[in-house]
């Protein structure tokens, strides 16, 4: 029976910090026992601009989260975004030792090892490499090869990499606050995490995470990452357009956005007007079409960017489970339909699995990260111990990256 | 480094515009006519147009419109808009006839009053309904003259915004920091005035001299847009054989620019130079050096050279700079009736602007102009790339094939808000 195992997911997002600490009791199940969350300071488009401003967020948020578990913590699976993280796709091949015919254990890590042999641009370090397929001898679609008899095992990676200083600035402040950052994950991989089902998976599936300062993105062909990245382009600047293009300061942008702003195709042509009981703003009322307009136009371009970033005709007959769109944005209303225009695929909002625990507080698509961050530490335990699960995680993540 | 603007080609002298009208509205829009009349403006038609009967025939401009004869009697309006828009309605036909035939309007008036706040809109609007383009010189009150005014000066400004192509707009409260302390406060809108004289008139003298080097409206726009748009401005005048070097210094220590500090925080700079016939290129090379000392490197620097050939040993020069602009962009106000006509993208040819044209590359980039179909041209939107990026101003751009998807998504695209 495996003893109790604590997992502290830890986002820090540009809107918000959150933190949850959930157990895996001995049954399996992963039960939500603390959470915490704070409002951002000094992110901007997911990166950290001001450490000391968001030390003291992360602080708080975790020490809420400390106090509603009652446990104390240290150790902790951080995500990082941020538009500095790029990924590609590279295939590696190794001769098996003479002496023997079956693969190994060592024969799949040296074969990832010979895939990361690419060049990347100076001052950038891996952050994951996710297997895609193995070939043996050449023979395509080996789900596990190991065991399996071969002279030649090749495979095909998706390798994410970023600029050092910058993950390395995320760790700092984790730091400061007197945790450790035991795993480093991709924002996009950990939301993939939370709305998806393997099942999602291996039918094709694209995750897209709208949050405020970024959008996270990655895209599953037959159960494996085929495709991921972060631009620097969400909510906020949905926000920033609508203060701009309906002169209103940007809290009550903010406010029109979540409240009323619309963007599905039928909502350009909407009548009527909100009525704004602001002091700050002199105007009255807006009309709801011209808001309306401001923000399809803004959240169209997002997702067209991505659908070209992604060559989205090339996959979109592969991506049986269609688009899944999560992040505080998400609840944009009329984004999944907006996101089917644009995709010409299904397209709906997700929200992360249900956890055990007090967790009502988290169950909105702005906490897929975090809420993924803690399935991924689970199934990291899990993979750990059962080599046999094939799973995104399966996939070998730097878990502590050199002199970072 | 100083990087010309891409209008900083050289163009065949044209033949002026002869089509620049300068309309006073109200009582300041009166006064800066009167300074603007003793200025030399190349060929522009001053229109004096207020409530006040005395305050008119007191006027030296050439022409004069009595708004509302029924509605006011001859008096002011009594610091009420909804007065000031009356009279203006009433007088419609006549604001209609003064901006008949002019390619280049600019209205002038002190926003927060009746008549300023109330008919200053409606002579835009009317101006630009046929088919002129228009420019907006205006003063918002002072923080001391209480709300109401406040408040009345941004519902006109917002509505102005609706026809002008540009606004500039000066904060009274701002211009008064340029005297001493203990100034009073027909001094201060004196200066102020002042200021506000050699703004406009260096405006007028940029769409109505021969230009050598054209600046077009879009460049202006550049500079001045929005109503919290903070512009510098600096104006030197100069005669004799030092004049480059004397005029540029007066300009530089403008206390609006802070003796040059200011420019080095501006994003874009622009530069107007007129001088007489004699102007030589080594003295508009010899005025930029000057100024470029004080110009940030990044900055971008917009020229425009004119020359009046009537004038005799000229040399004048204008600085403006703006920093902090906010948005703009043309947000409808309830109460005014909607010309609601289908859009259709200008022309090449015969557009308003065209006194002013911009060469072919700076429209490809910053071509917003359409008309509706009864030959009317609608406001402009800015391609302001700085100053749109609102909250992600001091960040790293977000540059994707050659955009800055900071800039909000619709004026890129051009999305207009009607």
């Amino acid at each position: 029976m495996a003893k109790t195992q604590l997992h502290v997911g830890l986002e820090i997002g540009t809107s918000k910090v959150a933190a949850i600490i959930a157990e895996t009791r001995s049954d399996g199940l992963l039960r939500i026992i603390g959470t915490g969350e704070s409002p951002s300071r000094g992110v901007r488009k997911g990166e950290i601009v001001d450490i000391s401003k968001i030390t003291l967020c992360l602080n708080d948020a975790v020490s809420e989260a400390e106090e509603k578990s009652d446990r104390e913590i240290s150790d902790v699976t951080a995500a990082v975004t941020g538009a500095h993280l790029d990924s590609l796709n590279n295939r590696g091949g190794i001769q098996i030792p003479e002496e023997r015919d079956e693969i190994e254990e060592e024969d799949v890590q040296d074969v990832e090892q010979s895939a990361l042999d690419v060049t990347i641009p100076t001052g950038n370090v891996f952050l994951h490499t996710m297997v895609q397929r193995y070939y043996v001898d050449g023979q395509e679609g080996v789900a596990s090869p190991l065991g399996m008899v071969g002279r030649k095992l090749e495979a095909e990676f998706h390798i994410v990499h970023g600029t050092k200083t910058r993950i390395q600035n995320n760790l700092r402040c984790i730091r400061e606050a007197n945790l450790r950052p035991a795993t480093v994950v991709m924002s996009a991989v950990a939301s993939a995490q939370a709305v998806s089902e393997q099942s999602d998976r291996d039918q094709g599936v694209l995750v897209i995470d709208i949050g405020g300062g970024t959008t996270d993105y990655i895209l599953f062909r037959d159960g494996a990452v085929r495709h991921s990245g972060v631009l620097g382009v969400a909510g906020d600047h949905i926000t920033n357009d609508i203060s701009i293009g309906l002169r209103v300061p940007t809290k009550l942008a903010e406010k029109l956005k979540v409240e009323h702003a619309e963007v599905s195709p039928a909502a350009l042509s909407a009548r009527g007007t909100v009525d704004i009981e602001d002091p700050t703003f002199a105007g009255g009322q807006v009309e709801r079409r011209i808001l309306n307009i401001v923000a399809e136009a803004r959240v169209r371009e997002l997702l067209t960017l991505l659908k070209r970033r992604l060559n989205f005709e090339r996959h979109a007959q592969f991506v049986g489970g269609g688009v899944l769109l999560t992040g505080g944005t998400a609840e944009l209303k009329g984004i999944a339909s907006l996101a089917s225009d644009v995709f010409g695929v299904p397209a709906r909002v997700a929200m992360p699995k249900p956890l055990m625990g007090p967790s009502a507080l988290f169950e909105s698509p702005r906490f897929s990260t975090v809420i993924g961050l803690v399935l991924y530490a689970q199934s990291l335990q899990d993979a750990k111990e059962d080599t046999s699960i094939i799973d995104i995680v399966r996939t070998k993540i730097l878990r502590f990256i050199p002199g970072l | 480094m100083i990087n010309l603007g891409p209008n900083a080609q050289a163009a065949a002298p044209s033949a002026p515009v002869s089509s620049v009208k300068v309309i006073g509205v109200g009582g300041a829009g009166l006064a800066l006519l009167e300074r603007l009349a003793s200025m030399p403006l190349g060929r522009t038609d001053l229109v004096a147009a207020s409530t006040d009967a005395r305050a008119l025939m007191g006027s030296s401009a050439a022409r004069k419109v009595q708004l509302g004869r029924e509605a006011t009697k001859g008096l002011g309006s009594g610091g009420d808009p909804s007065v000031g828009e009356g009279a203006a309605k009433e007088s419609s036909s006549e604001i209609r006839d003064e901006c008949e035939g002019a390619a280049v309007v600019v209205v002038c008036a002190g926003l927060g009053g009746g008549t300023g706040s109330g008919a200053a809109p409606f002579v835009a609007h009317e101006a630009h309904r046929k088919g002129a383009l228009v420019i907006g010189v205006v003063t918002m009150p002072l923080a001391g003259e209480g709300g109401k005014r406040r408040e009345q000066a941004e519902r006109a400004m917002a509505r102005l915004a609706r026809s002008c192509t540009a606004i500039l707009c000066f904060e009274n409260d701002r211009l008064n920091e340029l005297g001493p302390e203990g100034m009073t406060i027909s001094d201060a809108f004196d200066a102020s005035a002042q200021t506000l004289a050699a703004a406009a008139a260096a405006v007028v003298r940029m769409v109505s001299l021969p230009a050598i080097l054209r600046l077009g409206i879009d460049e202006l726009m550049q500079v001045f847009q929005g109503s919290s748009a903070r512009c510098e401005f600096g104006y030197g005048a100069s005669s004799g054989s030092d004049r480059v070097r004397a005029a540029v210094e007066e300009a530089l220590s403008s206390p609006l620019l802070e003796s040059g500090k200011l420019l080095g925080y501006s994003e874009s700079v622009l530069v107007h130079i007129t001088g007489d016939g004699s102007l030589k290129l080594a003295e508009v090379h010899s005025a930029l050096r000057q100024i470029s000392k004080h110009v940030e490197e990044n900055a971008q620097v917009m020229l425009g050279v004119a020359t009046d050939p009537e004038a005799e040993d000229v040399f004048d020069v204008v600085i403006m700079a703006c920093k902090g602009a906010a948005a703009k962009s043309g947000i409808d106000d309830d109460d005014e009736e909607d010309d609601g006509v289908a859009q259709e993208t200008a022309g090449e040819g015969e557009t308003p602007e065209d006194g002013v044209a911009k060469p072919a590359e700076s429209r490809e980039k910053t071509k917003t102009s359409r008309r509706t179909a009864g030959g009317e041209q609608t406001q402009e939107e800015l391609p302001l790339d700085q100053a749109m990026r609102g909250r992600f101003k001091d960040l790293d751009p977000t540059m994707v094939d050659g955009q800055d998807l900071d800039v909000p998504t619709f004026i890129r695209m051009r999305i207009r808000l009607k």
